[in-house]
C-alpha cells in the first residue's frame, strides 16, 4: 500500500475503532482532503464494513493509504 | 464578536436531485466530478443513510472539503 | 404550621452560593422557609443527618414518554434525585397522534427506546389523541414533575399522514401545523423537539428530517409567540455539520426569540478537536445574543456488541472482519471450524487476545448465563483455561451467539478533559436520554456519575457548582416555573443526599418492562431521601404511595 498518493487527491491516512454514541463500534478514518486539510470521517458499522469490502482491505489498518475516490465508489453506490 | 468561517454548506430544494445540487453548488465543475466531489464530502448523505442518497429537506449538504 | 421541616442540613440551594449548614421549610408543597434556622413547629420533621439537601435534579433529555404511562416515578430516575424530567426529545412524542397513525409512531419509539411491543399493548390505555387529551392521561399517576415537549415527527404524521417521511410540506400543511403546535403549547407542552439523526424500525430517516428549513423556521415563529425551547439532535459524530446546525439553531434564536438546545455533545479520544471546535462555535453564537445550548452528559460512552451481528470492534483483525462478515450459518460455521478458530486465535494476538479483550464484561439479558454475567473475559478465559479470544468465541457459540460483552468507558471517558467542558458556564449538563436505549446500556445515574467523578474525583466542580448545573441552570436554561432552586414560594422539590457517597450504582439486567422486557438499569447510591412537591417520594427503603409529580408550568 502507497502512503502517499499525488497531491490534489483526497486520501484515507488512517482508520481507528471508535465508540459511537449509541453503543456501537464505529471508524473514524482520518483523510486528507484534496485542500490538504487533514479531517475525520466517521463511518458507523454497516458503512465501515462496506468501506473494508470496497478497498479489499482486510482491516482498519489496510485503509490507510486508499484513495477517498475508492472508499466514495464503494460507499456511495 | 465576529463569526469564524465555517465549511460552507446548502441545503437542498423539494425534490432536488444530487445532479441539481452539484450542478447549482459548484457552477463550472464538469457535472461527474461536482457529483463526485459532493459525494466525498458528505458521508452522512451517500454512505449511511438508507436509502443512500437520499436527499433530505433538513440535510446539510458540503460544498467544499472540511476547512480545519 | 409548616407541614416539614428538614434539619441539621447542609443546604445547597441551586443557585451555585456556598452551602449552609441550616434548615428548610416546606408547606403546601412549596419552600416556606429556609435558613441557619428556621422558627416555628412543623408536622412533621426530618433530620438530614448533615448531609446535603439541595433542590431536586433536573432530567432535560429523556425518553420516558412511554414509561410514564405505567410508571408514573419514571423509574429509576426518582431515587436518583432526579424530580423533574423531559420527555419528548429528538422529534417523538406521544401527541398529537390520531389512532390510525398509532403504528408509525410506535415503530419510531421501538427503535429509540426499545421498548418491546407489549409496552404500547397491554402497559395503558390509548385514550387520547390531541395534546390535551395526553396531559389528562399522562397526570393521572404521577410521582415526578413532567415538562413534556412536543415532537416535529408527530406533528407531521398529524398533519401529513403517511407523507410525512416522504416529502417536503405544502404552505398550507406547514401553517397547519403551526396550528398544530401552538394548541400543544397551550395546553401544556413545553417546546418543540426535532432530529436530523433518528430513524424508524425500517432504518428511514424520521418524519422530522423531510422538513426544509423554512419549516422548522414556521414552527419556531409560534414557539417564539412563547418564548419556547427548540431541541434538536446534530449529526453530532461529525464536528462540521454540527456547527452547521448550530448556525441554524442561532438563526432561529436570533429571529424568534427563542432558546434552543443541541445534543448529544461527546469528547472522543480519536476526535480530540470537535468539541473544541464545536462549544467554540456556540460560545460565538451566544456573543451574538442567541440562545443554543449545547448538551454535554457526563456518563462515558461504553460499547457492546455480540457475534450475532458484526461490530467494528474487530476491524483490526483481519479474520475476525472476515469471518464476521459472513451470513449467520457461514459464520456459526466458520466459528465451529476448528482451523479457522486457531487463526482468529492467532489474529487476537501473542496474548490470546487479553490486550484486546481481557477487560470485556459479558453482560446480563439475552441468553447470556447469568453466572457469567457480570465477569471480564480474562476472568472467565482464566477459569476455562482458554485465551480469551477462544473463550469469547466458545462463550458465544454455547448461546447461539446471543451473548452481549460491553467494553466499558470506549469514548467521552477522559475525565480530565471533560471536567472543565462540563464546568463551562455555557455548557448545559444533560443529553442522557433517560427511558431510551432500553436494551442497549443504562441511561441513568448520570447525575451521581457528576459527582462522583467530577467532584469528588478530579474536582472540575465544586458540590455547589454541581448542583447548580442540574437545578437552578436547568430550570432557567429552559424557563421552567419555580423550580430547580431550594427559595420561598418555589416547588418543594428536594433530595437529600451524602456528597461524600453519591455515585451511580452498577449496570444489571432487570425484567420490569411490559411483557417481562428487559432492558439496563443502575440503582442510585448515597441518595437518602426524594421530595416532590413536599411529599416524600423516595427513600432507600423505596418508593411510597405518593403521586405529587405535576405537569411543569412555565416562566413567563
Ligand atoms: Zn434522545
Amino acid at each position: 500500500m502507497s502512503g502517499e498518493t499525488v497531491s490534489g487527491e483526497a486520501v484515507v491516512l488512517g482508520a481507528e475503532v471508535t465508540a459511537g454514541h449509541d453503543g456501537e463500534a464505529e471508524l473514524t478514518l482520518t483523510v486528507r482532503f484534496e485542500n490538504g486539510v487533514v479531517a475525520p470521517v466517521v463511518l458507523d458499522s454497516e458503512a465501515g464494513f462496506e468501506a473494508l469490502a470496497a478497498c479489499g482491505a482486510a482491516s482498519a489498518a489496510e485503509l490507510a493509504g486508499q484513495p477517498w475516490r475508492r472508499v466514495i465508489a464503494g460507499l456511495a453506490r | 464578536m465576529t463569526l469564524t468561517v465555517q465549511r460552507r454548506f446548502v441545503t437542498p430544494e423539494p425534490d432536488e436531485t444530487l445532479e441539481a445540487l452539484a450542478a447549482r453548488a459548484l457552477p463550472g465543475v464538469a457535472l461527474d466530478e461536482a457529483m463526485d466531489r459532493i459525494r466525498g464530502w458528505n458521508l452522512h448523505i451517500f454512505a449511511m443513510r438508507k436509502p443512500r442518497g437520499l436527499l433530505l429537506g433538513g440535510d446539510v449538504v458540503f460544498v467544499e472539503p472540511p476547512l480545519s | 404550621m409548616y407541614d416539614l421541616v428538614i434539619r441539621n442540613a447542609r443546604v445547597v440551594d441551586g443557585t451555585g452560593a456556598p452551602a449552609f449548614a441550616g434548615e428548610v421549610a416546606v408547606k403546601d408543597g412549596r419552600i416556606a422557609a429556609l435558613g441557619p434556622k428556621v422558627e416555628g413547629q412543623a408536622r412533621a420533621e426530618m433530620d438530614a443527618g448533615g448531609k446535603a439537601v439541595a433542590p431536586g435534579f433536573i432530567d432535560p433529555h429523556t425518553h420516558f414518554d412511554v414509561q410514564l404511562l405505567w410508571d408514573g416515578a419514571a423509574k429509576p430516575s426518582l431515587e436518583h434525585g432526579v424530580t423533574s424530567i423531559i420527555p419528548g426529545n429528538c422529534s417523538l412524542s406521544m401527541a398529537p397522534l390520531r389512532a390510525g397513525d398509532r403504528p408509525a409512531v410506535i415503530g419510531m419509539f421501538q427503535q429509540i427506546e426499545e421498548l418491546p411491543p407489549e409496552a404500547f399493548t397491554l402497559a395503558f390505555d390509548w385514550t387520547w389523541e390531541d395534546w390535551e387529551g395526553y396531559r389528562r392521561a399522562l397526570e393521572k399517576g404521577l410521582a415526578i414533575n413532567v415538562a413534556p415537549l412536543v415532537g416535529h415527527s408527530v406533528i407531521r404524521v398529524w398533519v401529513m399522514g403517511p407523507e410525512a417521511n416522504q416529502r417536503a410540506a405544502r404552505p398550507d400543511e406547514i401553517a397547519a401545523m403551526q396550528g398544530v403546535l401552538r394548541q400543544c403549547l397551550e395546553a401544556g407542552a413545553i417546546g418543540l423537539s426535532t432530529s436530523f439523526v433518528d430513524v424508524d424500525e425500517n432504518a428511514r430517516p424520521v418524519p422530522s428530517r423531510f422538513a426544509q428549513f423554512a419549516e422548522l423556521d414556521a414552527l419556531c415563529a409560534v414557539l417564539g409567540e412563547f418564548g419556547r425551547m427548540l431541541q434538536i439532535v446534530p449529526e453530532f459524530y461529525d464536528a462540521d455539520i454540527t456547527i452547521a446546525r448550530i448556525d441554524q439553531l442561532a438563526e432561529l434564536s436570533l429571529k424568534h426569540g427563542i432558546p434552543t438546545t443541541y445534543s448529544p455533545v461527546f469528547d472522543n479520544r480519536q476526535t480530540p478537536a470537535s468539541v473544541d471546535r464545536i462549544l467554540n462555535r456556540s460560545a460565538e453564537q451566544f456573543a451574538r445574543g442567541a440562545r443554543v445550548w449545547p448538551q454535554m452528559q457526563t456518563r462515558p460512552i461504553d460499547i457492546s456488541f455480540s457475534l450475532l451481528r458484526p461490530s467494528l470492534f474487530f476491524a483490526r483483525l483481519p479474520r475476525w472482519v472476515r469471518v464476521l462478515r459472513q451470513p449467520l450459518e457461514a459464520r456459526i460455521a466458520s466459528l465451529t471450524d476448528p482451523e479457522t478458530v486457531a487463526r482468529m486465535v492467532e489474529d487476537a494476538g501473542p496474548d490470546g487476545g487479553e490486550r484486546l479483550m481481557g477487560r470485556l464484561v459479558v453482560r446480563g439479558g439475552g441468553e447470556a448465563p447469568a453466572h457469567l454475567a457480570g465477569k471480564t473475559l480474562k476472568e472467565i478465559a482464566d477459569a476455562r483455561g482458554q485465551s480469551c479470544a477462544l473463550a469469547l468465541i466458545e462463550v458465544s457459540l454455547e448461546h447461539g451467539l446471543d451473548v452481549a460483552f460491553l467494553s466499558a468507558n470506549g469514548g467521552h471517558d477522559n475525565t480530565d478533559r471533560i471536567g472543565p467542558l462540563l464546568a463551562r458556564p455555557d455548557v448545559h449538563i444533560g443529553a442522557g436520554d433517560g427511558g431510551a436505549h432500553l436494551a442497549s446500556f443504562a441511561t441513568y445515574g448520570d447525575t451521581g456519575y457528576l459527582f462522583s467523578e467530577f467532584v469528588r474525583g478530579t474536582g472540575a466542580l465544586t458540590l455547589e457548582q454541581a448542583v447548580a448545573k442540574i437545578t437552578g441552570e436547568t430550570a432557567a436554561i429552559w424557563g421552567l416555573k419555580d423550580r430547580g432552586l431550594l427559595k420561598p414560594g418555589h416547588a418543594a422539590d428536594i433530595v437529600v443526599f451524602d456528597p461524600d457517597r453519591i455515585a451511580r450504582g452498577e449496570e444489571r439486567p432487570v425484567f420490569d418492562m411490559p411483557g417481562d422486557g428487559m432492558r439496563y438499569t443502575r440503582d442510585s447510591v448515597g441518595v437518602e431521601a426524594v421530595l416532590v412537591n413536599g411529599e416524600l417520594a423516595w427513600t432507600p427503603a423505596g418508593y411510597t404511595d405518593a403521586k405529587a409529580g405535576r405537569i411543569c408550568e412555565m416562566a413567563g
